[in-house]
């Protein structure tokens, strides 16, 4: 696949008494390539950063498995100050929709 | 009681001072190192960066360049901060884990405490704005960050004490990135100073905060040992100065 068939696209959150979610997503093959999250939250441990965004690498679109995908992202041990992964995934289905 | 090492001086560029705070937390974290509260005094107007931040969206880089302001990435989370030398006060706690509540809420709330009776007594309206601010009727006066570590917290919070709101709109892209509408950054809500509430200058703020922190710690007034700030020095150069760091160019 060539790069120019990959579309960039970004998703925001700002959760109810809490904390900034963006991301940016890099879409092509109809699934997602990468996966960034940037935003004023907090996370423990701080490296967990990685593990969050690799869960939605090479995810298919449209996403069909969400319960699936936020249960693996609980079970990582990382855990979320200011939001909670059901923010993050809006923030990714913002960015993935067909518009 | 735990004796508390308190370190008022040394003056140092924003990426030292991250250096610092990632080497005194890992010191604890190895139980090499009494609880220490520091002081921050800087060379320059800088953006401290929340970790997860990105650098294009928070900072407004031209006038960060034409202006000589120093960007750091934090090891914490959080937003991003505008600060001047003089017209800011920041700590740094470190201490072990085992000393502070677990519930995230209550450690910020703990931690600041002190801070806030300090303001208080001194006819600043301060009061503690969960999860990480603190606030006064007027606006935010300004908000902590913390990493815990196996054994260790750092807690580090910055209160504008006269900052120059002018120009942190022009370094920083409050309300410039592109957000959907009900995206609303935090730093957009209003922001007081210290110097809005009280006469006392700067100076006098730092020793009301150290007074009131001994009344509820056993503390002695020290400094950084050579070694740390050789170490500090070290990281900086290695770490926060480099725009891997700070950027993270992909």
């Amino acid at each position: 696949m060539s790069k120019s068939e990959i579309v960039s696209r970004r998703g925001s959150v700002k959760v109810e008494e809490g904390k900034l979610v963006k991301v940016d997503v890099k879409i092509g093959n109809e699934m997602i390539e990468e996966l960034k999250v940037h935003g004023d939250f907090f996370l423990e441990p701080a490296n967990g950063i990685k593990q969050i965004e690799d869960q939605f690498e090479e995810l298919e679109l449209p996403i069909e498995n969400k319960n699936e995908l936020l249960n693996d992202l609980e079970e990582l041990n990382v855990r979320t100050i200011g939001f909670e992964f059901e923010d993050l995934f809006k923030a990714v289905e913002e960015a993935v929709k067909n518009d | 009681m735990t004796e508390w090492r308190i370190i008022n001086e040394g003056e140092f560029s924003e990426a030292q001072h991250h250096a610092l705070d990632e080497i005194l937390t890992r010191k604890i974290d190895n139980q090499e190192m009494k609880p220490t509260l520091r002081f921050w005094y800087r060379e320059n107007s800088s953006v401290p960066l929340g970790r997860f931040q990105s650098y294009q969206d928070e900072v407004e880089h031209d006038y960060i360049t034409e202006n000589n302001i120093e960007v750091v990435r934090r090891i914490t989370g959080g937003g991003a901060m505008f600060a001047e030398p003089g017209n800011v006060i920041t700590y740094s706690m470190y201490m072990p884990r085992e000393k502070v509540p677990r519930n995230i809420e209550n450690s910020y709330r703990t931690l600041d405490s002190w801070a806030i009776k300090a303001l208080k007594d001194l006819g600043v309206e301060a009061h503690y704005q969960p999860l990480n601010d603190i606030e006064s009727p007027k606006g935010k006066l300004g908000g902590a960050a913390q990493l815990r570590k196996n054994n260790a917290v750092l807690h580090h919070t910055m209160i504008s004490y006269d900052l120059n709101l002018e120009k942190m709109l022009k370094a920083l892209r409050i309300g410039k990135a592109k957000l959907s509408d009900k995206a609303i950054s935090s730093a957009e809500k209003r922001v007081s100073r210290v110097s809005d509430h009280t006469h006392h200058d700067r100076e006098d703020v730092v020793s009301c905060l150290i007074e009131k922190f001994k009344e509820s710690h056993e503390a002695y007034e020290g400094s950084l040992s050579q070694e740390e700030i050789n170490q500090g020095k070290e990281l900086a150069s290695k770490k926060f100065e480099k725009n891997e760091w700070t950027k993270k160019i992909k």
